[in-house]
């Protein structure tokens, strides 16, 4: 309520009422994807499960968990690994760029995340036909093809989602005093990096 | 440009009835089933997954009943299908019937219970329930042709793995909608401890949830693929499929059905017994202990057969048993400090509780090795897919769950349906339920001895005919539920039952579509008894 100093009514002496306080900001999106992210980590913690069980029980044989024909290099996974972390800083490079309203470098930001991620795949692709293995041969197969399509899957998912907020912030919904949505998509884009991590140590490096 | 144009509406339009406590928004859906089939109101969904739910839970406890039945007689009917009764029976129990109850009840209430407009990410919400009714439509018709795991027809077998699936990843979108609406939408004042326990046991069972239903989907994905794509080498082979999902329906994890219906009873037992509920903080605490105690991703018995012998889940089989017992005496104080209506919603949630706990009692018995009762290879020579006591186990736990989240229909039945269920027939459907959900798991509980005593074994058609009935009787008790509900009166109170606690009860019954209007800031977990409190003071 406006509040009068002066017994006598005059429109320049009169305080105008308080603006009403920020409101504060839900957050729906992040907590969203928060759970949706811990929720991705879980499947492939399932996953990964039953894929180092298998092959302890089936060295615990003494047999080798790949088969003799099935060899998998090491140079292509390490260097998906650091394709994909560098997309992980440049995506994070986005979410700051976004706290600074500095628009030019969060498209920059978004492009190069793209083109990792993109690159990322192409290597992928490549590795496939390097490792030879043939989807319907073995259990080893199944788990492997399993794991490393459904992490390219989530990869793929996380560029939609950052592309989706790319288009956001072009109409000017990702600023410095509401960059939910920018954050959320890097969220879930470092959790597709900790799954690849988790990936290139039990598959591609302790085989 | 003119500095004192119209500024365009950003509010809703006070409802003329209610105008200091309720914004009716304006309904922006279209009507009929386009409308329906397009709307994101928590309401509709919440409705339409109880409603198919309901029904659902007929088909699948007598689908249940089907499979005890044959077992009875000394020459089963359908032996060649007999696996995929039983699996059939497993997971519509669970993934149609139990857990959509649960999310169904919650997308209505809990927005209701925390102030709040609307359900989170709504149009994900609606998108969550329109895959849970494909992924039903899929399971089912998947077994009508010889699918399931086992079955006889290998596209129907991917069909009903994929249907599966769906439902799955479906419930998983609602629940994130659930959780995230508890913990981001909470109107002013409304601290997390102030949270109704109802809203917070499905903060609770949702992280449970969202943390163990992956694994099971992990799983189903590897069967899947391995099937589909030829010559299964391992995952996807007939009689391998069931055991690699079976950890879902099996002590821990079954245990998470209810964590929901500890929190629909607090809220029951308060409103019905007309005081606070006393150790608020240490329920919460109680309750999510209990949901730690059920994560099962670990126990997968497929996997790792020793399982049942490992220290974790031995202590995780004995301890569930104290907060079970802990969440009862909470309950219990209330009952004695307040002066209780005697309605149906509380015979639902009391009955619940005395299954559950019998079921948590009986769960921490399984682990003892000299009594055989989790041993899947001796009770094989019986062409049993699992042993009984399992079974057993299994069905005290869902006719807990399907009994509690009863009540808890029954109870919000004036938020969800518009009307107070008719509560003669209520009671008698709580009766029926209790003594159905007992007498459905006793004598499987009983027969899992056999092994030990052999004597047992002669007794198995009588065992297993009994636990027929009480499986029928569950049944019965949704039916009665379903006629209660339709014979039920309309023109009911915003606080329906005179003694409401929390926020759903300051709004109509039904509450139109839309939310609350601007509401004062929260200063205590009962804000709308407080209302009442100061009422009577002043």
């Amino acid at each position: 309520m406006a509040v009068a100093l002066t017994d006598e009514y005059d429109a320049d002496l009169v305080i105008a009422d308080a603006p009403p306080p920020v409101p504060t900001r839900s957050r729906v999106l992040l907590v969203g994807t928060v759970y949706a992210s811990a929720a991705c980590v879980m499947f492939f913690v399932g996953l990964m499960g039953v894929y180092l069980q298998l092959r302890s029980v089936g060295r615990l044989h003494g047999g080798t968990w790949l088969p003799q024909a099935v060899h998998i290099p090491l140079t292509q996974p390490n260097v998906m690994l650091f394709t994909l972390l560098m997309s992980s800083v440049t995506v994070q490079w986005a979410v700051f760029a976004a706290k600074d309203d500095d628009r030019r470098h969060l498209y920059l930001a978004i492009g190069v995340s793209l083109l990792l991620a993109f690159a990322f795949i192409n290597q992928a692709a490549y590795l496939y036909t390097l490792m030879g293995l043939d989807v319907h041969g073995n259990q080893q197969s199944v788990l492997i093809y399993t794991i490393t399509g459904a992490q390219l899957a989530m990869l793929v998912a996380a560029m939609v989602f950052l592309v989706l907020m790319g288009f956001r912030s072009l109409v000017g919904s990702q600023t410095s005093t509401q960059r939910d949505g920018i954050t959320a998509a890097a969220i879930f884009w470092h959790a597709t990096s900790v799954v690849y991590l988790l990936i290139w140590f039990a598959i591609y490096v302790t085989k | 440009m003119a500095i004192t144009e119209t500024r365009p509406a950003t509010e809703s339009p006070v409802d003329e009835a209610e105008p200091d406590r309720f914004v009716g928004l304006p309904e922006h859906d279209q009507g009929g089933l386009a409308g329906f089939m397009g709307t994101g109101d928590h309401r509709t969904l919440g409705l339409a997954y109880i409603t198919i739910a309901l029904v659902l839970g007929v088909a699948a406890f007598l689908d249940a009943a089907l499979y005890t039945a044959d077992r009875a007689k000394s020459h089963p009917s359908f032996e060649q299908h007999l696996f995929q009764v039983y699996t059939s029976s497993r997971v519509t129990l669970v993934f149609l019937v139990a857990i959509p109850l649960v999310v169904g009840l919650a997308t209505c209430v809990v927005p209701l219970q925390i102030g709040a407009n609307t359900v989170a990410f709504p149009r994900a919400a609606a998108l969550a329930f329109w895959g849970w009714l494909l992924g039903a439509g899929l399971l089912v018709a998947a077994y009508a042709i010889d699918g399931g795991p086992a079955g006889g027809r290998a596209k129907a077998v991917d069909l009903s793995h994929a249907g599966f699936a769906l439902l799955i990843v479906s419930l998983m979108v609602a629940l994130v909608c659930i959780v995230t609406t508890v913990i981001t939408l909470r109107t002013t004042g409304m601290w997390l401890d102030r949270v109704p326990m109802f809203s917070w046991s499905m903060v609770v069972a949702a992280s449970v949830w969202l943390l163990t239903l992956p694994a099971l989907l992990a799983n189903l994905v590897l069967v899947y693929i391995d099937h589909h794509y030829g010559r299964p080498s391992s995952f996807g082979v007939g009689f391998n499929q069931w055991p690699q999902v079976s950890w879902a329906f099996t002590e821990p994890q079954i245990y998470a059905l209810l964590i929901p219906i500890l929190g629909i009873g607090n809220d029951v037992v308060a409103t019905m017994s007309g005081v606070r509920q006393a150790h608020r903080s240490t329920m919460m605490a109680v309750i999510g202990a209990f949901g730690i105690l059920c994560f099962g991703a670990y126990a997968q018995p497929s996997y790792y057969p020793d399982v049942y012998s490992e220290a974790l889940f031995v202590a995780m089989a004995v301890l569930i048993i104290l907060p079970a017992l802990a969440v009862l005496g909470g309950w219990g104080m209330s009952l004695r400090s307040g002066k209780p209506l005697l309605k149906s919603p509380l015979l639902f949630v009391l009955g619940a509780a005395l299954i559950g706990l019998l079921a948590t009692v009986a769960g921490a018995v399984l682990p003892v090795k000299q009594l055989h009762l989790h041993d899947s290879v001796g009770w094989a020579r019986f062409a049993l897919p699992t042993p009984p006591y399992i079974d057993g186990h299994f069905l005290l736990v869902v006719s807990a769950a399907t009994l509690g989240v009863l009540g808890g229909v029954l109870y919000w039945a004036p938020k969800v349906f518009g009307r107070l269920a008719n509560d003669g027939l209520a009671k008698l459907a709580a009766l029926v339920g209790v003594v159905g959900g007992l007498v459905a798991g006793i004598p499987l509980l009983v027969y899992g001895f056999g092994l030990k005593a052999s004597s047992i074994i002669d007794s198995a058609h009588f065992l297993n005919g009994t636990s027929t009935l009480g499986t029928a009787l569950v049944a019965a008790a949704i039916v009665l539920v379903i006629a209660a509900l339709l014979a039920g009166r309309r023109d009911v109170d915003d606080d329906a039952w005179e003694r409401g606690q929390t926020l759903e009860w300051s709004v109509p019954s039904p509450p139109p579509a839309g939310g609350f209007g601007p509401l004062d800031a929260i200063t205590s977990a009962e804000p709308v008894l407080d209302r009442a409190e100061s009422g009577e003071a002043s």
